[in-house]
């Protein structure tokens, strides 16, 4: 078979073999074909004795003596080193809890702002919500002291639910963003027109917990909506609105006006923001103390 | 230097557990074990004893970082591997460096089989005088400081230290065929150098 191959592959083989032979790597059978060869072959057989004399002079290297000694400074090497099963330094643990912590209020303050946007849009004002700014009732009155009263009231979004928490609390006893859509969805979908009275609905419990302080023309109708409107429009309201609105009876919401109000909430970004940050920071610190 | 000896009443394993709880004394225990073996592959891969020396305490400060990632087996293996990779950039570091690469012996990591083959006859000393000091193996060492650094490696862990095909294959996380086939190489252009040089060869080797 090798007499078909070149003479360098024939000389490779030959070193493998040669090589195995010498480290006791070839079967009975290659061995036996090799030695038979070695005895037909003086090349090889040379081959294999200087190859031989290498390996026993390699092996017989003397060792070299250490020039040092390769102990590691026990100052060095006493340095603190993360190992499982190891006990973490209470500080790492702090870092690491902050950092899920505040992990854990970006995802909240994402959830609550992607909630928000998920409400419908708001709708331009129908002549209903009009009248009830032209004729404000004293919920809507209260709604609206409370509201000025708010510390950031120019933050549109914003002082829509703290706006209409304290009302729509007492009622669930749920989760204030959701009292204040359901009472704010109504309001906004099925405004009553003084030309198309509103179609019996099954009111939100929310709101119909408001219907007590409604208008009498819109107690008939529709409660909750007609209650509601005008505390959520006004919460919705720029900051100069508010107080405008039940002055100034002939002014009308356009939808330009509108604009302002988002549902997006700036705080809930900014507290997002700050928590990311923060999340960011702590995991890396306490990555970096590990 | 006589190798040290892990003192009676301490296993290996109990030492490494140790080290991998941070007990500092444990792994210099265990680097006292090995740090001649550690030292010799470096200085036969490296050729030259300040480059040996700074590999072999680079291994055991990074074996030592990374004890943790030790999970059984040879644990002589593990510890050859960190030295032989510090050796590996040692050699990347001298061809980006090439004035540094000829410092002790003027050897080239990368030299072809010609020069491979005329680093031994250039050698400065008569080849009379060389083999009367018994320079054969002088000759072989400086003459393996010319193979490929993968063919050096193998043939310093096979046949100057004396390590068996599957260790040499732990150590440089390769395959046995590998190995073999490293291993013959290496050997066949050392003895080619050898041959070309027959008058460093005892008499009864001679043509």
């Amino acid at each position: 078979m090798g007499n078909r191959q070149s003479p360098i592959i024939n000389r490779q083989s030959d070193d493998e073999l040669i090589s195995a032979y010498l480290d006791g790597r070839l079967t009975e059978a290659e061995r036996a074909a090799f030695e038979a060869r070695l005895r037909a072959e003086p090349d090889v057989q040379r081959r294999l004795d200087v190859t031989r004399l290498l390996v026993a002079t390699a092996r017989a290297l003397p060792a070299q003596p250490l020039p040092r000694d390769f102990t590691l400074p026990l100052a060095a090497s006493a340095a603190p080193q993360t190992r499982p099963g190891a006990r973490v330094n209470p500080l790492n643990w702090f870092l690491r809890l902050g950092s899920a912590l505040a992990a854990a209020v970006f995802v909240i303050a994402i959830g609550l702002d992607l909630a928000g946007l998920s409400a419908p849009p708001a709708q331009p004002p129908a002549p209903a919500t009009q009248a009830a700014f032209a004729a404000p009732t004293p919920q809507s009155k209260e709604a609206m002291a409370a509201d000025a009263a708010m510390a950031v009231p120019a933050e549109a979004g914003e002082a829509a639910p703290a706006g209409a928490a304290p009302e729509a609390q007492p009622a669930s006893g749920e989760q204030p963003m959701q009292a204040m859509r359901q009472a704010a969805e109504p309001a906004v979908e099925t405004q009553p027109t003084p030309e198309q009275p509103a179609q019996p609905m099954a009111a939100p419990i929310a709101a119909a917990e408001t219907a007590p302080a409604a208008t009498p023309e819109a107690e008939s109708m529709q409660p909750a909506v007609v209650t509601e409107a005008p505390a959520t429009r006004v919460d919705a309201l720029p900051a100069s609105q508010p107080t405008e609105a039940p002055q100034s009876p002939d002014a009308t919401m356009r939808p330009s006006e509108s604009a302002p109000q988002s549902d997006t909430t700036p705080w809930l970004r900014i507290v997002a923001g700050v928590a990311l940050a923060l999340a960011v920071s702590l995991g890396v610190l306490g990555w970096r103390r590990s | 230097m006589a190798a040290f000896t892990i003192p009676p009443g301490m296993d290996e394993a109990a030492l490494i557990k140790a080290a991998q709880r941070g007990d500092a004394h444990a792994f210099n225990t265990l680097v006292l074990s090995y740090q001649s073996q550690a030292y010799n592959v470096a200085y036969r891969i490296l050729g030259d004893a300040a480059s040996a020396a700074d590999a072999t305490q680079e291994a055991f400060l990074s074996a030592y970082k990374g004890i943790r990632l030790f999970r059984g087996g040879s644990f002589k293996s593990w510890i050859l591997r960190t030295v032989t990779n510090a050796c590996f950039d040692a050699l990347r570091y001298r061809k980006r460096r090439p004035a540094t690469s000829l410092d002790a012996l003027g050897a080239d990591d990368d030299a072809q089989d010609g020069d491979f083959e005329s680093f031994i006859a250039s050698a400065d000393e008569s080849p009379a005088d060389a083999a009367e000091r018994g320079e054969l193996r002088s000759a072989i060492a400086c003459a393996a400081l010319k193979l490929p650094p993968d063919q050096r490696v193998t043939f310093v862990l096979s046949d100057i230290q004396g390590l068996t095909y599957e260790e040499i294959a732990d150590i440089m996380q390769t395959t046995l065929g590998t190995v073999k086939s490293r291993l013959s190489r290496a050997r066949a252009k050392l003895r080619d150098a050898l041959l070309a040089r027959p008058e460093l060869l005892p008499d009864e080797f001679r043509p």
